[in-house]
């Protein structure tokens, strides 16, 4: 069984964010960057469910050669083989896209992804995949059994899950439950350093959005206590200030 | 020219989120001076979807077929792309529901269209593109 697993490379979790260039850019300075956490499930659960049948997991990762450590730490994990597509992931679609346009060249048995990036949040790339391949998608899943050529998925849903079962090839996004991470062993991080990585390049294609700026959030106001019984500041606060009534 | 927006049921009802959605597409859809068409999918009262007219939906599309009563992703968003090829919608809107998440990229996809996620106000369409 052949599966690969889209990884993202992005800023560790206690990260001051800040942006450069009249907030145009992310600021990258003294940044340290990580596996996303969600694809370390999947990629855990693609080497859990290739261990049994001789199978193997191709990651892949739409960056620049900076990425390079964080697909090490990919294969030190567990992964056969890696592809990093040379270009700046400038959104989901472009990085959607470009994995899409190596899956038809290279066929999986089954395509993972994590169910979103801690960057930017959009749950967007497995959709996208499955789609451009035209074959099944489910965005966010808590549990993957695979029999034969079917799997048996839990979706989660407002106020519950769902359990589907789902022809093969299709794409999924890992949520937490569906496998525990695995941390490198030192043959693992050996290996990694001789396991092949196979950088090609990007495929042009249209853009379809584009970040015109962020922001950081306003910082978070100081609380007024109003005494229980003084109704009449209240009502001035209320109507003087925040303006509501 | 127009906007589209799904109008996601749980066992045949809409959630007060689904209300929401329909209001916001609505601001979007004066914005535009145009009109919006709501879309149902499922096993939804006649009473329930004319509800969505008072929240500002001109028109109801209402597909039900004993096999969509369930979420499927792929064909759920084959049918909202239908629909909004046949209603010329300029702008589809969805919940950031599970389902939403679920839908959003494969529609952005089918046609051709920029997937602007996790919007929390109303955008900016002056210059003819969503911000």
């Amino acid at each position: 069984m052949k599966i690969l697993v889209c990884i993202s490379n992005v800023p560790d979790t206690t990260t001051k964010i800040t942006f450069t260039d009249n907030n145009t850019q992310f600021n990258t300075n003294g940044v340290q960057f990580i596996l996303n956490p969600y694809d370390e499930i999947a990629l855990a659960r693609a080497i859990e469910l290739t261990e049994a049948n001789n199978g193997s997991v191709t990651v892949i990762n739409v960056g620049e050669i900076s990425t390079e450590p964080t697909i090490r730490k990919a294969l030190a994990i567990g992964a056969t083989d890696a592809v990093r597509i040379n270009a700046l992931p400038h959104d989901a679609w472009f990085v959607a896209y470009q994995i899409a346009q190596y899956i038809k060249a290279n066929p999986f048995d089954l395509i993972l992804t994590g169910r979103e990036s801690i960057d930017y949040n959009g749950s967007k790339v497995a959709g996208m995949i499955a789609e451009l391949l035209d074959i099944p998608s489910v965005s966010i899943i808590k549990k993957l059994d695979i029999d034969g050529n079917s799997a048996t998925v839990e979706r989660e849903i407002e106020g519950g899950k769902e359990v589907l079962t789902i022809p093969l090839p299709f794409v999924a996004g890992t949520a937490e439950g569906v496998a525990e991470v695995k941390i490198p062993n030192m043959r693992g991080i050996m290996s990694a350093r001789t396991k092949p990585l196979n950088v090609i390049e990007a495929v042009s294609v249209k853009t379809l959005s584009d970040v015109i700026s962020y922001e950081t959030p306003a910082p978070r106001g100081q609380v007024k206590l109003v005494p229980a019984d003084d109704v009449a500041k209240l009502v001035s606060l209320l109507h003087e200030e925040a303006r509501v009534i | 020219m127009s906007v589209l927006v799904y109008t996601e049921n749980a066992d045949g009802k809409f959630k007060k989120s689904t209300f929401e959605i329909v209001s916001y597409a609505r601001a979007i859809a004066n914005q535009l001076g145009t009109k919006l068409t709501a879309i149902s999918i499922g096993t939804v009262s006649a009473a329930e979807l004319a509800a969505l007219g008072k929240y500002g939906a001109e028109k109801v599309l209402n597909v039900s077929n004993d096999k969509l009563k369930n979420f499927i992703n792929q064909a759920y968003a084959s049918i909202i792309a239908e629909a909004a090829k046949k209603e010329n919608a300029d702008i589809v809107i969805l919940s950031n529901s599970f389902s939403g998440r679920g839908l959003a990229p494969r529609l952005g996809v089918k046609l051709e269209a920029g997937v602007a996620d996790g919007a929390v106000a109303l955008p900016d369409l002056t210059d003819g593109n969503f911000r």
